[in-house]
């Protein structure tokens, strides 16, 4: 087979494998948790900014000083909340008490869920109650609050989460489990063909760059380890499409929390070709001769990388002004922040260039 | 030497010429308003600056900020003595500020190229960007002092060090700095570009550290601290004039708190001022909030739009930062460029606030960094750094392409002339004026062009024709006065031309506002019309009916010695809230007893309040008033109000038992106490508001009158009946239509009713109650049987009304039911008190608001522990008054009445007899100056006498006796706000004592005076040998 030819196949699997990536990478489901956390004030009226609840029974609002809260005056006080969806759900109390034999019962639907203790020194406190999913409905839900004692214990904020976000680590462990079900239900939005294309292209770049990055470390000819390097990506290509297959016969629905997870499968997958890689063609001595030169380089040379900083910088902002002609303000000002660093590392450089080279020494001919 | 002078007489031909671009701002026999200053002093209102009690806003303040503005404000007040009209004098002061700027940036240009001075051609891009950018668009429309004083003075500091460095003549360059300490004096009206401007020299200063004493060593390090000392200490002591006040003030009193309160704040301020600072904008100048929002549709800035679509502006955008950064290629030799550079760097980078990428930064500062909270708005105030920064680097570049190509000098010169051209365009709306708009640009938001009507200053003249002492209360409680023809701002106009003291509203977020009335803060407006509860029209009509006291601006007002109302028929009333309109404003003053209109000027009205107070006044004796200044709006119902009152917790024990033992005590009032001591304090008040939850309970009793003339019938049509223990109950129908119910009023005027509906319920959920079609309530039923719905305040009118319940249907079909049996109640006022013995009393009763006592019944029953007592409506004191006396018991006694409507009570409990024992003298006093006043004391024989002054409270305000200077101690708040003293062992001996009442600051600010002005002559002399010492060698040489 002629190089030509090679090089030709190379560059067209490059493209597959990052048209196939980002096809894949778009088939996988939404997470189905949306996190949420809403806090309300026990104070319905007054200077914050929080939302209020409904405080139906047995409250008292109080503003002292700069406290607002809500006293409980009743043995049996109720509120409504709003929970958005149909989770498990953490409520948070922020409350006092003067009694420390207080003992405040919470429940939701008759039930008992938690109860809140009383403290010693009138501090604020926070009391963690969490209620199962069974418990709680989609929209307004009626807590209720009995005490066991006479004193009236404070109440300034209640928030609630859904505490399944705290439980990530834990859901993780499941993913490879989860994962074959992740190619199922994508409702009505379809797969950005344009993204997989630039993917493609994108990918074809950062492959070609990191070939090019390892080869300085081996002794082998270029195209050789960037044929290499494409085999790497091969068993996530591979696991992607089993996993999808297998979704388009066993149809189920999945519980997947965030799309993290599918870039850690990615680069688990594809490390092992790369360890692979570095194992086999990767040379010390090399790695030395570069390390040296790479020293050598940003010892004698940073002045010249400061200019090349500065010069990114400049042509950063003429794509900057160019993206705005066009009306891409958000990508200008991404593009002028990441700019802006390499603008200060470019100044960083040429000042200390400045004082290490005695600049300020060399006479100023007007 | 002779191409040098020639050179920096074209370059400062250039700057005036260019400093002459403020006449382009203007229009023809227009002012230009701005935010800061509004309109140019004229020299008697600038004059007031000169004391450090400043007597014109509300009841008098400590002018925080001044003494800083003394110098800044002082070329306008002077050129209208001298005769120029308020528009000259207004150009001529923007000239010079403007002008000040472009010298500025040259001297220190010239300073860094160590004395020479630079060709034009490289020195333009670098004059023309400081003097035009887009960062002082908003300096200038805002006219700030603080800034434009940096913005002049700091490059002249800069170029300052650097030329003491290098020339060796400290003494030259600290006498220079002393001068231009003046100049920097406007710093101090803003911290927060104080703060900036010392961070700026601290770092030049440090820079110039390394670079000359640790690098180049070109001066020892003994001599450069000794300058450097010398120098703080010869600025610091040139502003002794304004710090020495301020300084002991601030660490020697409570003004820190407001300090605390706005730090508080800051984060959430700097959040908010950060939504438009991302380094795109920033590094363009485009930064500005003002540029990417509106008000109704009225962009704030009107060219914004087109700088952000127009694509020759986006790419001119972008020139400055990319020139700047350019010169970072050349740093051989350029000494200053790296400060510059990391100077323009840090400038945008705390520009940003707390906005990505350096939010966390920036945030870190604020929390960390001493002061750096103090910049609630990071563009408006980092910016000064950029720009210095930007400018300077722009010099460097012009400067190292000229000199590398030395052959191509034409091309340059082109390219150089080019590039300033571009910066003046970039900014037109500085170049040509734009930036203040005209009224026929504008729909919504106030113009800067303005043209004062005549009314006003003969308004100003008649006021300042009054001859006796009193305030003018500006009616309309928005603190910012926006008027029709233009003007707009915090103080009003009025206060640019009479010297009578104003009282205008404050806004809620303000910190330290010189109208602020001590304690009172809004709370003369709450009383007198103004009750900004609801802002739609028809709360507003309501408002108008919740009349406070029909007597607050007769009984009130005086307290304050308001005598002139003043109704500004040309402010745009519906600019925020379409509330106050002129018609709500007049019905609100129409309730009001004793005001009267005395004159109109154009569309302003005066009105004039019948009663009137002196400015300082003696009583034998006092009231003690036991509660919170509610209290105040209570008691002017009572015709029991006077002038000689202190309030509780505004003094101290040993006060107290002073007082109550030489029986200087004239009456105390209690409010919303209830215990009653009658043993311990004679002549005792009692007075309680129904509207405190903690003393009145409020019970549901059966409303017999509704009763009988409100009969209640659910519409067949609509239920489906059910009968459960015998009751009739009428529940939703299976389609989830409204229930509806007709309410017939058989009399002959509306009712205002409540209503008790008894419900079976099937499942939690909100009812909709409609009333004539009108959502009235949104009311929430529980689960259970037993459950009801309060339905209050109910407006039934005569004949037939409708009255409809809609719900959402229930998921597990369950019904909710109303009972057919409906309870109409209405509200009875409970309360229990303590009294210590047994004793007879009088009680009244006043109702509010006053106005809906003709709804109400001309007699009422009072229970004393069950036994009622007959209240009859007074016409006279609009109060209900009982014949007979009112017994109560040693112990606890319940009291009750019965509440109509939604109307309120102050109760009245008061003794059979009230003696009026205390005597009121008048004082001859004369107003030598506002921190000076004589009073005497003419044929006053009492041996204790209370004082009352009334300005606000200030404890550096003091008594002293003339003849002997005795400070008298006893000083106290006053009637809430004032000043008051106790004068003891006031014995005349034949003879008229005077007291003088001084405000101590003033001797500070004396103090401070004269440490500046010695400065500033020390400073003199070295100048002025230099020049002529300068002249008598260029004699020589001729």
């Amino acid at each position: 087979m002629g190089k030509m030819t090679k090089i030709t196949i190379y560059i067209i699997g490059a493209l597959l494998v990052g048209f196939l990536l980002s096809f894949y990478y778009q088939t996988i489901v939404d997470s189905n948790i949306d996190p949420f956390s809403i806090k309300y004030s026990f104070f319905s009226v007054g200077g914050n900014k929080q939302d209020s609840f409904l405080l139906l029974k047995g409250w008292q609002s109080r503003k002292v000083g700069n406290d607002y809260y809500s006293s409980m005056k009743g043995e049996r006080a109720l509120l409504i909340v709003d929970v958005p969806s149909k989770n498990g759900v953490c409520f948070e109390f922020k409350y006092r008490t003067s009694d420390p034999d207080q003992v405040i019962q919470v429940y939701c639907k008759q039930k008992m869920v938690g109860i809140l203790k009383g403290g010693r020194n009138k501090n604020w406190e926070y009391g963690y109650i969490t209620v199962n999913s069974s418990l709680i409905d989609i929209g307004l839900n009626k807590v209720h609050l009995i005490k066991s004692k006479a004193s009236e214990p404070d109440f300034a904020d209640l928030t609630i989460s859904n505490y399944k976000n705290k439980k990530l680590i834990f859901m993780r462990a499941y993913v490879v489990w989860e994962s074959t079900k992740w190619f199922n239900k994508r409702g009505d939005i379809s797969v950005n063909w344009n993204r997989c294309f630039y993917t493609a292209l994108s990918f074809l770049c950062a492959w070609l760059i990191y070939s090019g990055f390892f080869w300085l470390f081996t002794k082998k000819g270029y195209l050789f380890i960037a044929y290499m390097d494409l085999y790497s990506y091969l068993p996530a290509i591979i696991y992607f499409s089993i996993l999808f297959v297998i979704s388009k016969i066993i149809s189920s629905y999945t519980f997947f929390y965030y799309k993290i997870d599918f870039i850690l499968a990615f680069v688990f997958l594809t490390s092992i070709g790369k360890i692979y890689q570095i194992i086999h063609y990767g040379k010390k001595d090399m790695l030395v001769s570069r390390y040296h030169q790479f020293r050598s380089f940003l010892k004698n040379k940073y002045d010249a990388i400061g200019n090349i900083f500065i010069v990114i910088y400049i042509l950063t902002m003429i794509t900057c002004a160019i993206l705005l002609m066009f009306d891409n303000r958000v990508i200008a000002e991404m593009f002028c922040d990441y700019g802006f660093f390499v603008l200060i590392a470019g100044v960083a450089l040429k000042v200390i260039k400045f004082f290490r080279s005695k600049e300020y020494l060399v006479e100023d001919k007007n | 030497m002779s191409l040098i002078k020639r050179g920096s007489t074209i370059n400062s031909l250039i700057i005036v010429i260019l400093g002459l671009c403020p006449l382009l701002w203007f229009k023809n026999g227009y002012l230009i308003k701005t935010e800061d200053i509004g309109i140019p002093l004229s020299y008697s209102e600038w004059t007031n600056y000169l004391f450090s009690w400043f007597n014109q806003r509300a009841a008098g303040t400590y002018p925080v900020d001044n003494f800083a503005a003394i110098f800044f404000l002082s070329l306008p007040a002077v050129l209208q003595k001298a005769g120029l009209s308020i528009i000259a004098s207004q150009k001529i002061q923007f000239i010079f500020w403007f002008m000040l700027s472009g010298f500025s940036i040259y001297y220190l240009i010239v300073a860094l190229n160590k004395g020479k001075h630079p060709n034009s051609l490289i020195v333009l891009p670098a004059v023309i960007f400081y003097m035009f950018n887009l960062y002082l668009e908003p300096v200038w429309l805002g006219f700030n002092i603080a800034n434009l004083s940096a913005y002049a003075g700091i490059p002249f500091l800069a170029g300052f060090v650097i030329n003491a460095i290098n020339s060796k003549r400290y003494f030259k360059y600290l006498s220079l700095a002393g001068l231009l300490g003046i100049i920097l004096s406007g710093v101090g009206v803003n911290p927060p570009i104080m703060y900036v401007a010392v961070l700026f020299m601290v770092l030049w200063l440090a820079y110039c550290f390394i670079v000359h004493v640790i690098k180049i060593k070109t001066v020892t390090s003994a001599r450069f601290i000794t300058f450097v000392l010398s120098l703080v200490l010869i600025v610091t002591l040139v502003n002794a004039f304004w710090i020495y006040p301020q300084a002991k003030r601030l660490l020697h009193s409570t003004e820190l708190k407001p300090l605390t309160e706005y730090k508080e704040t800051v984060e959430e301020g700097i959040k908010e001022r950060s939504k438009h600072t991302s380094l795109l904008n920033v590094s363009r100048f485009q930064a500005a909030w003002t540029w990417y929002e509106d008000y109704e549709d009225d962009p704030y800035v009107l060219y914004s739009e087109f700088y952000k679509k127009n694509k020759f502006f986006i790419l001119l955008s972008i020139i400055p930062v990319i020139i700047v950064f350019l010169s970072c290629f050349n740093l051989k030799g350029q000494v200053y460029l790296p400060f510059y550079i990391l100077l323009s760097l840090m400038g945008i980078i705390f520009a940003t606030g707390i906005h990505a990428p350096f939010s966390t930064l920036n945030t870190f500062l604020v929390k960390y960094i001493p002061g750096f909270w103090m910049i609630r708005s990071p563009w408006y105030k980092w910016s000064l750094f950029t720009v210095l920064g930007f400018s300077v680097c722009i010099y460097y570049l012009a400067k190292k392409v000229f000199r590398l190509w030395p052959k191509q000098k034409l091309t340059f010169g082109f390219l150089s002339v080019f590039v300033s051209a571009l910066f003046l365009i970039y900014a037109f709306p500085i170049a040509s004026g734009r930036m203040f708009t005209s009224e026929e640009e504008r729909h919504y938001i106030p113009p800067q062009h303005i043209k004062i009507p005549a009314y006003v200053f003969e308004a100003a003249q008649w006021f300042n024709n009054q001859k006796d002492f009193c305030r003018i209360m500006l009616l309309h409680s928005n603190a910012r006065r926006i008027t029709d023809w233009g003007y707009s701002g915090y103080e009003p106009v009025l206060s640019y031309f009479t010297h009578k003291p104003l009282i205008v509203p404050i806004a809620a977020d303000s910190y330290g506002s010189p109208y602020s009335i001590p304690n009172f803060k809004n709370l003369l407006y709450r009383w007198l019309y103004i009750n900004k509860e609801g802002k739609n029209e028809r709360e507003s009509l309501v408002n108008v009916k919740k009349q406070n006291s029909d007597k607050v601006a007769i009984s009130i007002l005086p307290m304050f010695n308001v005598k002139y109302l003043l109704y500004e028929g040309d402010i745009r009333w519906s600019f925020y809230d379409h509330y106050e309109s002129p018609e709500f404003i007049e019905a609100k003053l129409a309730l009001q007893k004793g005001v009267n209109l005395v004159k109109k000027f154009g569309r302003w009205k005066i009105y004039e309040i019948d009663k009137k107070l002196d400015h300082i006044y003696a009583a034998s004796k006092i009231n003690i008033l036991d509660g919170d200044l509610e209290m105040l709006e209570a008691l002017s119902r009572t015709n029991l109000l006077n002038y000689n009152n202190v309030f509780a917790h505004d003094i101290d024990d040993s006060f107290f038992a002073y007082i109550k033992k030489h029986n200087l005590i004239d009456k105390t009032f209690f409010y919303n106490r209830v215990n009653f001591d009658n043993e311990t304090r004679k002549n005792s008040y009692m007075l309680l508001s129904t509207k405190d939850a903690d003393i009145f309970s409020i019970k549901d009793v059966p409303d017999a009158a509704a009763g009988r003339n409100i009969e209640m019938k659910f519409n067949k049509d609509t239920y489906e009946s059910y009968q459960i223990n015998e009751r009739n109950y009428y529940s939703f129908k299976a389609d989830g239509s409204a229930l509806e119910a007709e309410i017939v009023n058989n009399g002959n005027s509306g009712m205002l009713i409540n209503i008790r509906l008894n419900c079976l319920n099937g499942s939690d959920k909100f009812i909709d109650v409609h009333l004539n079609d009108r959502l009235i309530k949104r009311s929430f039923v529980e689960k259970g049987e037993n459950k009801y719905i309060k339905l209050e305040s109910l407006n039934i009118k005569p004949g037939h009304n409708y009255i409809t319940f809609s719900a959402p249907r229930s998921e597990d079909n369950s019904i909710t039911a109303f009972s057919s049996n409906v309870g109409y109640y209405c509200h009875e006022f409970i309360t229990s008190l303590n009294f210590a013995k047994n004793g007879n009393y009088l009680v009244e009763l006043y109702v509010f608001p006053v106005n809906q006592v003709e709804d109400l019944n001309k007699s009422k029953d009072f229970y004393i522990n069950d036994d009622a007592l007959r209240l009859d409506y007074n016409e006279s004191n609009t109060a209900y008054t009982s014949a007979e006396n009112a017994k109560f018991f040693e112990g606890k006694n319940v009291i009750r009445f019965l509440r109509q409507k939604q109307e309120d009570y102050y109760v009245l409990i008061k003794p059979l007899s009230s003696p009026q024992d205390n005597e009121f003298f008048e004082l001859k006093f004369n107003f030598l100056n506002p921190v000076q006043y004589e009073v005497e004391f003419d044929g006053i024989d009492t041996e204790c006498l209370f004082l009352f002054f009334n300005e606000a409270y200030d404890s550096n305000w003091i008594a002293a006796e003339r003849q002997t200077n005795k400070v008298i101690t006893n000083h106290f708040t006053a009637n809430g706000y004032a000043n008051g003293w106790l004068l003891s062992e006031l014995q005349n001996n034949g003879q008229t004592k005077c007291v003088m009442l001084k405000y101590e600051i003033q001797g500070q600010f004396y103090a401070g005076l004269i440490i500046s002005g010695s400065i500033v002559l020390i400073c003199l002399i070295p100048i002025v040998v230099i020049i002529f010492s300068g002249l008598n060698n260029k004699r020589k040489r001729f």
